[in-house]
């Protein structure tokens, strides 16, 4: 009876340092970073909502804390401005790069015609843009800073 | 999942960044908010349907004022649940890039609760 | 006086099978401009050491055999010209992500396996009878699947994908352009057939779009959208499967 030779093969391992190998697996991670950052800000905020509406007080170390009173100084810190600069440049970058994929997930044609890559993302960019100034306009009833 | 984290992105990309400024960061146009004065520009629901010059772009002659309330509130449900599910779910994502992937399971139940509570705890705050 | 040639140093990834792990060897090379890698490589095995083992063989890529790691990026080493990643010393290893069988030779089954996976062939309900003559296509149906239809299964997308390289049961960027190519050709009807391979945990619904694949592809077969495109695509056909019964569908 013939027996078959098994030979140990080398199995590489990737690093968990991978993404800083190469400047586009770096724009990625930064892209992935930025879905967090915009996450916690959404927590924060509705916890702040929430709080504001129903005043929970949950059992703390040295007494109850007010969840409502805590958010409130939280959210007047330097530190949560600071956050939140942060937080809406990881939000901008989130959008262009989301402008970028968005074609290529979705190509967009006319007629047959299918729009460059290039041109949804202007697109796409006006169209925040727009939508931002008109938003803002609305909000501010016209009056600008 | 999948769909919520597109629909969430796709909010968060045209809409996050104004909401950002507005919320957290520029003056406050107004002084009044669901309770809430510690949010640097939250506005008041009254205020902005019937005292803003720019109301008139909302259908207000054709919808009831709850209707309209009713659409903004679930635009802030929205939003607010969009990002937290986009962002959730990249980070879940992240985690299994820094070797947890063995434990999906646990963080799809941890991760997309976040998100669902978000989203619950935004519609609970809003809506009577 | 004889006037020395410009030479170029090769740093080559050895490895036999047994051995623990790879070292390196430096060989000393004749550089011309003209010259890739695989030149290289070649005169490697036929002037300094027979023992160099590399996979190679139309030297004009498209048979997608040549895929190796050179200075660090997948790329096929007959289209690497030595003048676009000349260095001190310009690195070989064998390409990334895959097991090393020996020297620069890796274990390629799991690809197979998973190019099989997902069915890559015309799939009918119904096929049609020989006398009802050929399936027609117009320009735009073609177009459809054309990119998609270009990979030479060399597996440098593969070797790009930090997905993979972290988990190999990850279906992969070639494996799931070509399911997309056959879903999206009108003479196909087996996308649902498709969809174990496509949908389940390990297919594309590992991927992040990193993008990676498509910028190593040597083909601009642009794997990373197929990909992104599948997901869409499955999550609708499986939201139907849920919301509509059967025989709406």
């Amino acid at each position: 009876m013939a027996t078959k030779t098994v030979y140990h093969r080398y199995r590489p391992h990737q690093s968990p340092l991978w993404f800083l190998s190469n400047r586009r697996y770096f724009a990625f991670m930064l892209r992935e970073l930025a879905g967090l950052f915009i996450a916690v800000y959404a927590i924060l905020i509705a916890v702040g909502l929430f709080a504001g509406r129903f005043h929970p007080v949950l059992p703390g170390p040295n007494g109850s804390i007010d969840v409502y009173a805590s958010m409130a100084w939280l959210l007047k810190t330097r530190g949560f401005f600071v956050f939140t600069l942060i937080s809406l440049a990881f939000a901008c970058y989130h959008s262009l790069t989301w402008f970028d994929l968005f074609p290529q997930v979705t190509p967009i044609q006319i007629r047959g015609w299918k729009v460059p890559n290039r041109w949804v993302f202007g697109g796409m960019v006006a169209l925040w843009i727009g939508l931002s100034l008109a938003l803002y306009v609305v909000l501010y009833g016209g009056k600008l800073l | 999942m999948w769909t919520f984290f597109s629909l969430g992105g796709f909010i968060a990309a045209l809409l996050l960044p104004l909401h950002m400024v507005v919320a957290s960061l520029a003056p406050s146009p107004v002084p009044e908010a669901y309770g809430i004065p510690f949010l640097k520009t939250s506005f008041s629901f009254r205020h902005f349907l019937y005292e803003n010059p720019y109301a008139f772009v909302l259908p207000l002659p054709f919808f009831p004022v709850e209707v309209v309330g009713l659409v903004l509130k679930l635009y802030l449900v929205a939003l607010l649940g969009g990002t937290a599910f986009h962002g959730l779910h990249r980070f879940k994502y992240t985690l299994f890039d820094f070797g947890l992937r063995k434990q999906k399971r646990a963080l799809n139940v941890v991760l997309y609760g976040i998100a669902f509570a978000v989203s619950g705890m935004t519609f609970l705050a809003l809506f009577p | 006086m004889e006037e020395k040639l410009p030479t170029v140093m090769m740093r080559v990834s050895r490895y036999l099978p047994g051995e623990e792990k790879p070292h390196f060897q430096t060989y000393e090379v004749p550089y011309r401009r003209d010259m890739v890698v695989l030149d290289a490589l070649n005169h490697i095995k036929e002037k300094r050491d027979p023992t160099l083992t590399f996979r190679w063989s139309c030297r004009m890529g498209i048979c997608g055999s040549c895929g190796m790691n050179v200075n660090g990026k997948p790329v096929l080493t007959c289209e690497s010209f030595l003048k676009d990643v000349l260095r001190r010393e310009i690195l070989v290893e064998p390409l990334g992500h895959f097991p090393v069988i020996k020297d620069l030779v890796v274990d390629i089954e799991d690809f197979m396996r998973k190019l099989e996976a997902v069915k890559p062939y015309l799939i009918r309900d119904q096929e049609r009878p020989l006398g009802a003559g050929e399936y027609r296509q117009t320009q735009e149906e073609v177009d459809r699947f054309r990119q998609s239809s270009l990979c030479i299964n060399c597996m440098i997308c593969y070797a790009a994908c930090p997905v993979y390289g972290e988990d190999a049961s990850f279906l992969g960027p070639a494996a799931a352009a070509l399911a997309y190519r056959y879903n999206v050709d009108s003479r196909d009807q087996g996308a649902g057939k498709r969809l174990p391979a496509v949908a389940s945990a390990t297919g594309v619904w590992e991927c992040t779009f990193v993008g990676e694949c498509s910028t190593a592809c040597p083909k601009d077969v642009d794997p990373g959208a197929a990909i992104q495109r599948l997901k869409l695509l499955s999550s609708i056909e499986v939201q139907k499967r849920v919301l509509l019964p059967s025989i709406l569908r």
